[in-house]
């Protein structure tokens, strides 16, 4: 058995196990953070996901950066991918901004971030009213 | 304690299976992202054309940042547009409760020579920030990563001298919503430059050119040192993407900040 071909895939597949996990966090966590947390694991794993194309196995492999002007023959990795997860990384950064703020705006006016908590105090207060519209 | 015990469990499991799963792929020779032990024509093509002494080339010795400013520049505008829509949805939500009086956001003050260190840090964090961002287009980094460097000087600021002090010394919350407009701006009309100027001169322009491309336009923006030539117009870029990065996020330290005041303070919106 190839040694190396192992270890790439024991990466790769954890990779995507975190993935994975990142996805059941998202859908099955009532919390609101962990979901925040969840989709932020969701995120970054896809991001070293496509990193990991642009892997290259030579021991000659570099980052992509000229040292010098001059030298023109050095073997560089795939930059494409790391510039497509630059972009990622800023439109996730984005999102998590805009999801915490949100979310911190809803504790403020719920007390609660649990989401089946909170879906309960509105269809409490959504009975009220209705009883007192009955009443009138 | 039990449940310490599932987390356990199921962290072997997690373990186990990658590790099997694995060990089948591996069995049977298949990996699930080929193994390169060559670079594609395409990526090659790539590597020689962001940097080579000829015509037809974007002179920038990061090849990331070349790909970033000149291959994928409308990319990088609307990318940056996202994260200015974030912060100012998150700003909007809050936006008529900046009203602080304090100190320092717990209550605290910290001793004197603890203010004066993180002012001095301050100016180092602002040098070595400009520096990254100057320096995108010849070594890693970026206006984006120097942005968010001197925007982690700025908290800790904020931690210790209070908001009350930045917005009176350095950066009120209108001014860096200003400034973070005006760096996106910035992009926006130095893409356009290569369009104008062919518009004018009466040759072809690209929005988001980077470099000459000899046949068709003749916009060319670069600085030279000892004879090799650099590309200006990303390290533009990079000025402007700084600017409108470090604005941003000091918006966003505002609107979090104050949050937190509120939660101290025990108001309910």
């Amino acid at each position: 058995m190839d040694i190396q071909l192992f270890l790439w895939n024991v990466f790769t597949v954890s990779i995507i196990a975190s993935v994975i996990i990142g996805v059941l966090g998202v859908v099955f966590k009532p919390n609101a953070v962990k979901k925040i947390i969840a989709l932020t694991i969701m995120n970054d794993s896809i991001c070293i996901l496509i990193v990991a194309v642009g892997y290259l196995h030579s021991s000659k492999a570099r980052p992509p950066v000229y040292e010098t002007p001059q030298a023109s023959s050095m073997v560089f990795v795939d930059p494409l991918p790391q510039a497509l997860v630059v972009t990622a990384i800023v439109i996730g950064l984005a999102l998590t901004l805009f999801l915490s703020i949100t979310v911190l705006r809803l504790y403020e006016h719920l007390g609660t971030l649990n989401f089946h908590r909170a879906l309960r105090l509105e269809e409490e207060a959504r009975e009220v009213e209705l009883e007192e519209a009955g009443e009138d | 304690m039990s449940r310490h015990y599932g987390i356990l469990l199921s962290l072997a499991i997690i373990v186990s299976m990658v590790l099997l799963a694995s060990l089948v792929l591996t069995a049977n020779d298949i990996s699930i992202i080929p193994l390169q032990l060559g670079l594609s024509e395409l990526a090659s093509r790539i590597v020689r054309y962001s940097y080579c002494n000829c015509i037809n080339s974007s002179l920038s010795l990061a090849i990331v940042n070349a790909i970033l400013w000149d291959f994928r520049g409308i990319d990088t505008f609307f990318e940056t547009t996202v994260l200015f829509i974030a912060v100012i949805g998150g700003w909007i939500v809050y936006k008529n409760v900046f009203e602080f009086n304090r100190t320092s956001i717990s209550g605290k003050t910290y001793s004197l020579i603890v203010e004066t260190i993180t002012k001095l840090s301050l100016v180092i964090a602002f040098i070595v920030s400009l520096a990254l961002a100057l320096n995108g287009h010849l070594s890693p980094g970026g206006g984006f990563q120097g942005g968010v460097l001197f925007s982690t000087a700025i908290i800790v600021l904020i931690v210790v001298n209070g908001l009350e002090w930045l917005r009176r010394n350095l950066l009120p919350p209108y001014r860096a919503l200003s400034l973070r407009t005006i760096g996106l701006l910035g992009i926006f009309s130095l893409a356009f430059l290569p369009l104008l100027s062919g518009l004018i001169h009466g040759y072809v322009g690209f929005v988001f050119q980077n470099q000459a491309k000899p046949p068709l336009s003749f916009f060319n923006l670069y600085y030279e040192v000892g004879g090799v030539r650099y590309s200006l117009i990303i390290l533009l870029y990079n000025l402007f993407e700084y600017i409108a990065v470090t604005a941003a996020f000091t918006l966003v330290f505002y609107t979090i900040a104050t949050i937190v005041f509120r939660e101290e303070q025990g108001v309910r919106g």
